[in-house]
């Protein structure tokens, strides 16, 4: 998958007057993918050298896999939504929201087929998509700022989902549904599939598409964006339909796993999300980014958190650690974009 | 909260309530709390001050089940004791501006008591400090308020003698010997903590047990990191024998991790709060015991002390209410089903 920056811009870089470490990093960082893959990687050694015994094993990666698979579908539209130089906060909610009226449409229906689990999944997208749409126009046609749109839908959505569901999480479900959540093919959860599947995607069509060439466009410049004939308010609108889409997704998803709505447990979901997509390299302010460093950026938290209890760390360490890699690279992006001006 | 700065005193249980509860308690071979105290429980109705006041009831969220059951309970052990009792208000959604103009509403009644459910000790103080200036007196369930100048009195369970109680299930079920895990959320939070403390305070003192400490998710309550957490847990200690979930959230990320390790049905699970899920999962098997609340006592304790704070005794700072644990053998039990069955609106 496509990279920003050609790899001999490497060479061309005139160091001013670094360190050896400093000299280190940004010969990493300015190529954002690299960096992440680094990190990812050295992480996995050192958690593989601190626990042999459980760390470096294809079980161990499978529930990785696993306990990755929802944040990766919010992710990949996350990045979508940063490249293109907006934010939105609001996919926990809308996560939640999108599973409560799913999960009480498929309840009225009753019976445990695959078609109410299949409509229940066509509700959560149709929620998704309602949302979605409702914070693109009002980011593109009202002009508000998307962050402070997005922080309304926040409270809306979650608050809408307790008075539908009066504050009760709704815990039954089609087996259909629950056996595809709790289900594994070739030993691999279902879940890591559809994951894989929605960034496969996601990365192709922001690599190889006009669709993704004109988000980062609108990401690097809006105002050269519109100039080259670039239909950018159509553009955002629909990227943030698709964030909305993705959560109402990965709310059926989330639900097919716990076999529960959990209503006041995705309020970090976003937060995971945006952490894969900042430290998978793609710039808080847009224009730039890949799929596969999100990819790698989103696995990072959830290999410290399953690392750090193998290694017998205190749970409240992974909190530090994760916001510590965070800031380690969001520095290491700095760096990048000042030797990029 | 009970466990960590107010002292706690004795509990009294509504008569009907407490022989029931005696009956599972026996049934389960266990106490259902730590200092049972059955004695006379409800004052008598005779010619006392408190009869004929009214008293108004107000609910952190109108529709939840536990404030509903509460509510209840105050209202039928309100009109036994001669009570005028108004029906109970709250707001539709989880909203302090909603919540005061819900209380300000009944306060407009001019109730000589309220039963207060708050929905946040600071946030519902403001709308209630007025009336207690003149004269209204006032018992919190649930929670209290940021200053317990105002209240009467404060009903609720006792969270840490629940942790206790949690633990010495945990050593029946697994035989007194085995690893334990806690599952919690939202380290700080005073319930929370007393849940967490009161477990451990038995649970580390068990020769037979290896205690593996309490796993606390990044964010307040993110399941997906809870179950994440079990799972690595499980990597390395497959076998564990019990884990020990202090709310909802714990218990869903545990189980499902559980499950995708296979080893559902082979750990103990002890978990709070008879809500749906939690029943669910009972009858499902995957959760072995819940460590329920009574809510509705919670609710007729309120009335008796407001009746003392009426008659000029004096009433008790802080009251507990029961708990019960709840297994699949006590299920089907008359007292359980009344204690997990759906709240309806009383009048």
């Amino acid at each position: 998958m496509s990279v920003d920056q050609p790899l001999e811009a490497i060479e061309e870089v005139s160091f001013s007057a670094p360190g050896r470490f400093q000299r280190l990093l940004l010969a990493i960082s300015l190529r954002p993918v690299s960096a992440v893959v680094t990190a990812f990687v050295i992480t996995v050694a050192i958690f593989s050298v601190l626990s042999p015994e459980y760390f470096p094993t294809l079980d161990n990666a499978r529930t990785i896999a696993l306990n990755a698979s929802v944040v990766l579908v919010l992710a990949t539209s996350a990045t979508y939504v940063v490249i293109a130089g907006e934010l939105d906060v609001s996919v926990g909610s809308v996560l939640v929201f999108a599973g409560v009226v799913s999960a009480k449409v498929m309840q009225a229906v009753g019976g445990n087929g695959v078609g109410v689990s299949l409509l229940g999944l066509a509700v959560a997208l149709a929620c998704g998509l309602a949302w979605g749409a409702l914070n693109g126009i009002l980011v593109t046609r009202a002009r508000l700022s998307s962050i402070i749109v997005t922080l309304a839908s926040l409270g809306s959505a979650l608050g809408l989902a307790r008075v539908l569901s009066t504050g009760q999480d709704f815990v039954d479900f089609p087996t259909s549904m629950t056996d595809f959540g709790s289900g594994t093919a070739f030993g691999v959860s279902h879940l890591v599939y559809v994951a894989a599947v929605v960034m496969l995607i996601g990365g192709v069509v922001l690599s190889r598409t006009r669709f993704g060439r004109f988000t980062k466009a609108i990401g690097s410049n809006v105002q050269a964006a519109r100039r080259a004939g670039i239909p950018v308010e159509r553009h955002v609108l629909v990227i943030f339909v698709l964030s909305g889409m993705s959560a109402g997704l990965a709310g059926w998803l989330s639900m097919a796993r716990f076999s529960s709505t959990a209503i006041a447990s995705h309020a970090q979901d976003t937060f995971n999300a945006l952490t894969g997509v900042l430290l998978g390299g793609v710039g808080l302010f847009g224009g730039a980014g890949a799929m596969v460093g999100v990819l790698f950026g989103t696995l990072i938290p959830v290999v410290l958190d399953t690392g750090l209890v193998l290694v017998g760390v205190q749970s409240f360490w992974q909190q530090v650690a994760v916001g510590a890699v965070l800031v380690g690279a969001v520095y290491v992006d700095r760096l990048r974009r000042e030797r990029a001006e | 909260m009970s466990a960590v700065d107010q002292p706690r005193v004795r509990r009294r249980r509504v008569p009907r309530l407490a022989v029931g509860l005696a009956a599972i308690a026996a049934a389960l071979g266990v106490s259902a709390c730590g200092s049972s105290d059955d004695g006379g429980g409800g004052a008598s109705a005779g010619s006392r001050p408190h009869v004929g006041k009214q008293v108004a009831i107000v609910e952190a969220l109108s529709g939840d089940a536990g404030y509903m059951k509460a509510s209840c309970g105050a209202i039928e052990e309100g009109r036994r004791l001669g009570f005028k009792m108004d029906a109970a208000q709250g707001p539709k959604e989880w909203d302090a501006v909603k919540f005061a103009g819900v209380t300000s509403a009944v306060l407009a009644r001019q109730p000589d008591g309220l039963v207060y459910m708050p929905e946040d000790p600071k946030t519902s103080l403001p709308p209630v400090k007025p009336a207690v200036a003149q004269g209204l007196k006032l018992v919190t369930i649930d929670a209290t308020l940021a200053d317990p100048s105002l209240v009467t009195s404060f009903i609720a369970s006792d969270h840490y003698a629940g942790g206790q109680l949690a633990a010495r299930e945990v050593l029946r079920l697994i035989g007194g010997r085995g690893k334990v895990l806690t599952e919690a959320v939202a380290p700080g939070h005073p319930i929370q903590i007393a849940r967490v403390q009161g477990f451990e305070s038995v649970i580390k003192d068990a020769p037979g047990v290896e205690y593996l400490g309490a796993h606390y998710p990044r964010g307040d309550a993110d399941v997906t990191t809870i179950a994440s957490d079990a799972a690595a847990v499980l990597r390395k200690h497959p076998d564990i024998a019990a884990i020990y979930t202090t709310v909802q959230p714990s218990a869903e990320g545990s189980i499902t991790a559980l499950r995708e390790a296979g080893l559902l049905g082979k750990v103990k699970i002890v978990e709070w709060d008879a809500n749906e899920y939690g029943l669910k999962e009972l009858r499902a098997g995957a959760i072995d015991t819940l460590v329920a609340q009574h809510p509705e006592e919670a609710g007729s304790l309120a009335v008796q002390q407001l009746a003392k704070a009426f008659d000029g005794e004096r009433a008790e700072p802080e009251v507990h209410s029961g708990l019960t644990l709840i297994t699949k053998d006590n299920l089907d039990d008359p007292e359980v089903q009344e204690l997990i069955a759906p709240g309806h609106v009383c009048s």
